[in-house]
Parts: structure tokens; C-alpha cells; sequence
């Protein structure tokens, strides 16, 4: 099932003679093509075809090549690592792990849930050539869940003992081919109470002493200032992987903890820096993903990134960010433009909670926003408005909105918008 | 305002209806719960984090999910829409291993230490036990059954697959790989299989799309990456020296890209006429 292959030997290039990178006429990328123009690096860039994507990557790790790379510390873990690192997206194509690695990338991540299981195995098959003190691998490992009050209010079930977390990241231990990874995250954590569940960081201390992880890291999305300040907190976690980009501009709370982090010698490592890649749901519009990585590696107290790379192409323009991390204007409009594609559908993150004055139920209301407009039920709709309790004008005694979403939806307009259903008779609603 | 849905029906974005009939059949001997919250391509990360992503290359619609409870015993079901039959398939195929015990369900289907995973039409269904181990498998074996019975379409797989020659095949080793084929953006759709032939492992892959002009500019690209300049649709196969995933034996017939990577021209001339025979 793995392609596996023994790579070409292609001629040696370094990354400062990479050519003129255009996107393919017809492919897929549409919105790539009208963003990225320029080369990539080198006067002398030439054009090969005109119309080809084509690069030639090392064939080996070379001095070089990692000497043009941009570095950072990963806080006090002792790691320094290429501001672009690797998230491995699929299971069907070691060789772009492999050509990552030999393009300087040093920093892997992967998970033991990502195609149950068989990511791990892949990146273990990719990388088993190379000495394993040449790069570093970072996985996850999921808590089990009780989620009998529904999963945004998910709890630590009993069956997920210490014993079950320590046998889950083993098995991930075998799959990677691996004695020992760099960095374990406990998984995708939604608060701080999870965060600091105690027998699940015991789990994570043990693996620490028996040599089997070099560091202990908690991964978020969700609330993610409230789990990056706990995890400040445990006096334990020594990297965060968090969801950061520009879509998050106007988070505060995120910025202040991410920095406090940093000043206290946690690694910060940055997932979901291009917000869902495409603006549209039929993945038909995408954004300009260079520009958005180099937005979230332009904050020095952000020390490395894992964007998704799927293509030679996506490890070519992922790595050229490191050839000039300023923002063009022309970037910076691109990003701005995409405000004004925010989406339809509530993530139910709960970041909003607490922000109106009316104390209105935000979630509660986007979720039956997403139900009128974006699956055309309006029954379903009204229903969740009817468990809501809210009237069918219910702004219309504030001035402005106090609610910031991090998604960038204009929630007053939403909260109009889906609360005049009220006013409809049910018999007429489908 | 009496004419509100009619309204956001004819302004608003064409989207995705809710599915409207679940296949979460009631099961005698055990409680239903359907969950209140469903995912799309949207929210997906919300519940599965960041193996959302490969669920979004195979066209996913939504997610429902359904927990069945009979004593101590909750097996939680996820059920994944996609728009096909082929995207079902290779998400399915993404997250199988040769080594776990395969079913006779659905289109396919295999079991392992408390899950059971399966695919039928345009469902890939995943059922969790709350119970580890084997004695979980009755119970999975016999809710699948009847969630399969529920989605009205055959159980098959996807046809292109007939066109790879049957003898030799690595069992389980077939796959749907959607976008990004080989690494690169401009090939996709293609289906995979590997086969074993003088004690050596080689994939055989097929393409197809519509318009042979589609054909005709990934080939284009693809060449110029490896920079070949004398293509010939005569021979039985060209010989491409890819920069990134070494040699591959490639041929064109009609709307079809058909080829063998990892392996030897003898391979090659084996399989790779075996299917342009079939086509």
C-alpha cells in the first residue's frame, strides 16, 4: 500500500537555485496561480517549460542546504529547528517525507489516530534510511473521552487509565519503527481541566523517564489561550502546538499566551497556519499559502510551523517563506480579502462565551444559522432557537456587537439574521 | 417574512442538504441515541482534529454519529459521507493495513481490537467499542450488519478496479488516491494496486478522466517535470526517469494513464498489457 521507490538520483541543487515556480495551467491550484509570481530565489532562476512546476531537490541532507534555512529554538527543549517543519498529511507518499528531509526539514509530525495508524507507519518507512539523530519526530496521542453531555463538553472517561496512554503511545512507538520520539502532545485538548488531568501527565512523565519521549508537549485548537496557560501552569508541558493564522489576528488572549510561553521557555509550534487552505467548501478557491505561513513565522516567539505537504510543489513554496519572511503589500491585501469569505459554519469552539451583554447563546445560535443557511432546515433551526429562549429581535437595544469571533463572523448580523425565524409559522417551515 | 426559507433558498449559496433518512437502524437489544451534532467539511476538524485533512481530499460531506448501548457495552458509530463510491473507497483504503481481519460487509470491511471499519456506496462507517479486545466482536459484527441493510446500494467496489489484471495481486493493496498523485498536483484520480511478481513488489495505476484533453495535459506536465521530450503512444510503454519517485513505465491509451512504479520493465511489459487489453 506504501509507495515506496528508491529515489532518483537527482542532481544535487541548492535551494538558492530553485527556478521560477508557476502553477500548472488547468490543475487544481487556480488560486495559487494568480498569487505566487515571483521566483523563489536566485537571479539565476530560469524557466523551465514555462508552464511546469519543476524543482529539483537535493538528493542528499547537505550543509547547504540547511545553512539556508531560518532556525529557531524550540524553547529550552535544546531543539533548534527550520521555522518550516512538516506536518505529514497522507500515508500514500513517503518520498515527500523524504524529500523534505533532504531539503533540510528536521521536524516531523505525525499522530497515532491519523489514518488509524497508518501515517505513523509511513513516516517510519520514510525516515528508517536516515540516522535518527538527524531529525525529530513529534506525535499525539488522544485521550478516551466521555462524552455523554455531548463532545464540547467532554470529559476524561474512566477507561482512559494511565495504562491505556502509555499502551496507545507504544503501539505508535512500533508503528514509527522508532525507540524513542522527540515529542509527545497530548492530543487535541479542549480546556484546561483536561490539560491538566493528573494520571495523564504521570503517563507522560513515565514515558519521559524510561527514555521512550525526549519531551512532553499538549496540541490544541480548541480554547486554545486557556490550554496554552495551563500548560504554563503544570510547570510540566515543555512544548505547545497550537492552531494560530490569520484569521486570528485580533486574538488577544492567544497573542499574550503564546508570548508568555515563550518568555517561560515553552516551545511554541504553530498548526493550521493557512485556516482550512481553501475559502470555499468545494475546496475550489485557495488562499495565498505562503503568505499565510510566512504571517504566523513573522512572530519570533513562534518557533516552528508544521504546514501540510502533499506536493513538491507545497515543499518548494512552504520552504522559499524562509527566504524573505516580510509580508509584501500585495500579501497583506490577499490576507485581508479572505476576511470577507469567513465561511457559514460556527467551529463551536466557545471562544465567544461570555462576550455578549445579553449573554446570549452564541454557539447555540450560529449552530441554527449553519442549519437555516447553510443546510436549508428550517425546521431544525427553529427548534434549536425554541431550547434557546431568545427573542426574535434580541439586539435591538445594543448599539454594536461586543462579541469578536475568532473566525471573523460577523455574529450581530448572524444573531439577526437567524433569530427572525421566530417570527415564521411553523406550518411553513421546511 | 412568511416567504423567509423561500428566500434563502433562491439567495443563498447552493449547499449540502442535511441528510434527511440516517441509516442508524433500531437494533433489538439495544438503545439508540443519534447525536444532536453533525459534522461537515467545515467543523470536521472540530471533532477528529487533524485527521480531518484526509477526510476532505475524498469529497466528505458530512458525519452524523449514533451511539448504541446494550448493558455496559457503547459502540459509537460514525458515519461518513462522501460524494462517491471511489472517494469512500479511498478514504476506506487510507486508513486499512493488510493485516487486520477482513469481513465480508458492505464493500469491505475489516475488524481490529474493539473497532469495526466499513464502506457501501457512499458511507464509510466506523463503529468503536467500548469494550477492547475480541470480545467486542459480536456485538460490532452484528450493528454493522444492520447498518449495512440500511444503505440501499451494492456491495461493491469500485469497478475501475476490474480493469487491473487479477493474478499476482498483493491482497488489500488497492487504493483511491484522489489529488496529489505521485506528489503532484496535477495528476489525480488514479487507483493503485501492487503486485508480486518474482518475489518483487511493484504498484500498477490507472487514470481515467472524461475529457482526454485532461489526459493529455497531465501527461504534458508530467513530462516536462521529467523532462521528456519523445513520447511515444506507440510503444507498449515509455520509460520516465521521475526526479522524485524514481523510474516509471507510463502509457496512454485513449482517456487512460496506465503505469507500473517500483518495478522492472519485465514487469512492466506484463501488466502494464495485461491492462491496455482490458480497456
Amino acid at each position: 500500500m506504501l509507495f515506496t521507490c528508491h529515489l532518483a538520483r537527482a542532481t544535487f541543487v541548492p535551494l538558492s537555485s530553485l527556478t521560477k515556480l508557476i502553477v500548472m495551467k488547468g490543475s487544481k491550484n487556480k488560486g495559487r496561480r494568480s498569487f505566487i509570481k515571483s521566483t523563489i530565489l536566485g537571479s539565476s532562476a530560469a524557466l523551465i517549460g514555462g508552464t511546469a512546476f519543476s524543482a529539483s531537490l537535493p538528493d542528499k541532507k547537505t550543509e547547504e542546504a540547511s545553512k539556508k534555512l531560518i532556525k529557531r529554538k524550540l524553547g529550552n527543549t535544546g531543539l533548534e529547528l527550520p521555522i518550516v517543519s512538516m506536518g505529514v498529511m497522507s500515508a500514500d507518499n513517503p518520498n515527500i517525507v523524504k524529500a523534505a528531509y533532504r531539503s533540510g526539514i528536521t521536524h516531523f509530525d505525525t499522530a497515532h489516530y491519523y489514518q488509524n495508524g497508518n501515517n505513523e507507519k509511513m513516516v517510519g518507512e520514510a525516515l528508517k534510511e536516515f540516522p535518527r539523530d538527524s531529525y525529530y519526530i513529534a506525535t499525539k496521542v488522544l485521550p478516551e473521552y466521555d462524552t455523554a453531555n455531548g463532545w464540547d463538553n467532554r470529559t476524561i472517561s474512566e477507561n482512559c487509565t494511565k495504562e491505556l496512554f502509555i499502551q496507545r503511545f507504544n503501539t505508535s512507538l512500533e508503528r514509527l519503527q522508532m525507540d524513542y520520539v522527540d515529542i509527545l502532545y497530548l492530543h487535541a485538548v479542549p480546556n484546561r481541566e483536561i490539560a491538566l488531568t493528573p494520571h495523564l501527565i504521570e503517563a507522560m512523565q513515565t514515558l519521559k523517564a524510561e527514555g521512550k519521549i525526549r519531551h512532553i508537549g499538549i496540541s490544541t485548537h480548541d480554547r486554545m489561550s486557556e490550554v496554552i496557560d495551563a500548560a504554563i501552569e503544570s510547570e510540566v508541558y515543555e512544548v505547545v502546538l497550537t492552531a494560530i493564522n490569520f484569521r486570528m489576528k485580533d486574538d488577544k488572549a492567544l497573542f499574550d499566551s503564546m508570548k508568555h510561553a515563550h518568555k517561560k521557555g515553552i516551545g511554541v509550534v504553530a498548526m493550521k497556519t493557512m485556516a482550512g487552505v481553501y475559502l470555499d467548501k468545494e475546496r475550489t478557491q485557495m488562499i495565498n499559502c505562503k503568505a499565510a505561513l510566512k504571517w504566523a513565522m513573522q512572530y519570533k516567539y513562534i518557533h516552528t510551523s508544521i504546514p501540510g505537504m502533499e506536493t513538491y510543489e507545497h515543499l518548494v513554496d512552504n520552504l522559499s517563506v524562509m527566504e524573505n519572511l516580510k509580508l509584501t503589500d500585495e500579501e497583506k491585501a490577499e490576507l485581508a480579502s479572505y476576511e470577507l469569505t469567513a465561511g457559514l459554519f460556527c467551529d463551536g469552539c466557545k471562544e465567544c462565551y461570555g462576550q455578549c451583554k445579553k449573554g446570549l447563546p452564541i454557539n447555540d445560535l450560529m449552530r441554527a444559522y449553519m442549519y437555516t443557511y447553510g443546510y436549508k432546515n428550517t425546521k431544525e433551526a427553529y427548534q434549536v432557537l425554541a431550547s434557546c429562549d431568545v427573542p426574535s429581535d434580541p439586539c435591538k437595544d445594543c448599539v454594536s456587537c461586543t462579541v469578536t469571533c475568532k473566525k471573523g463572523f460577523n455574529i450581530g448580523k448572524k444573531v439577526a439574521d437567524v433569530t427572525r425565524l421566530k417570527d415564521i409559522p411553523t406550518d411553513f417551515l421546511t | 417574512m412568511i416567504l423567509f426559507s423561500a428566500i434563502c433558498a433562491l439567495l443563498l449559496p447552493t449547499s449540502l442538504k442535511a441528510e434527511k433518512e440516517l441509516p442508524f437502524p433500531q437494533v433489538e437489544g439495544w438503545e439508540l441515541k443519534v447525536y444532536e451534532e453533525f459534522y461537515t467539511s467545515e467543523n470536521l476538524w472540530h471533532r477528529i482534529n487533524g485527521a480531518a485533512d484526509a477526510f476532505l481530499k475524498y469529497d466528505f460531506k458530512d458525519l452524523h454519529l449514533a451511539d448504541y448501548t446494550k448493558g455496559n457495552e457503547i459502540i459509537t458509530v460514525y458515519l461518513y459521507r462522501h460524494s462517491s463510491l471511489p472517494n469512500t473507497f479511498g478514504i476506506y483504503t487510507q486508513e486499512r493495513y493488510p493485516d487486520y481481519d477482513f469481513l465480508e460487509i458492505g464493500g469491505q470491511g475489516y475488524q481490529s481490537s474493539g473497532i469495526l471499519n466499513f464502506f457501501k456506496g457512499n458511507y464509510y462507517i466506523k463503529l468503536s467499542s467500548s469494550i477492547y479486545g475480541d470480545e467486542s466482536a459480536p456485538g460490532l459484527q452484528a450493528l454493522a450488519a444492520e447498518i449495512a441493510a440500511e444503505i440501499e446500494t451494492e456491495n461493491v467496489l469500485p469497478p475501475e478496479l476490474n480493469l487491473f489484471p487479477q493474478e499476482n495481486r498483493v491482497e488489500y493493496s488497492d487504493m483511491y488516491i484522489s489529488e496529489n498523485f505521485m506528489g503532484y498536483g496535477f495528476l489525480a484520480e488514479a487507483f493503485t494496486i501492487d503486485y508480486l511478481l518474482a518475489e518483487k513488489k511493484c504498484k500498477a495505476f490507472i487514470i481515467h478522466q472524461q475529457d482526454a484533453a485532461k489526459i493529455e495535459s497531465m501527461l504534458q506536465s508530467y513530462l516536462k517535470i521529467a523532462k521528456k521530450d519523445d513520447w511515444n503512444d506507440d510503444m507498449d510503454f515509455n520509460t520516465i526517469h521521475d526526479p522524485f519517485n524514481g523510474t516509471i513505465y507510463l502509457s496512454r491509451k485513449g482517456n487512460y494513464l496506465l503505469g507500473l512504479a517500483n518495478g522492472t520493465e519485465e514487469q512492466a511489459k506484463e501488466i502494464i498489457l495485461q491492462i491496455k487489453q482490458s480497456l
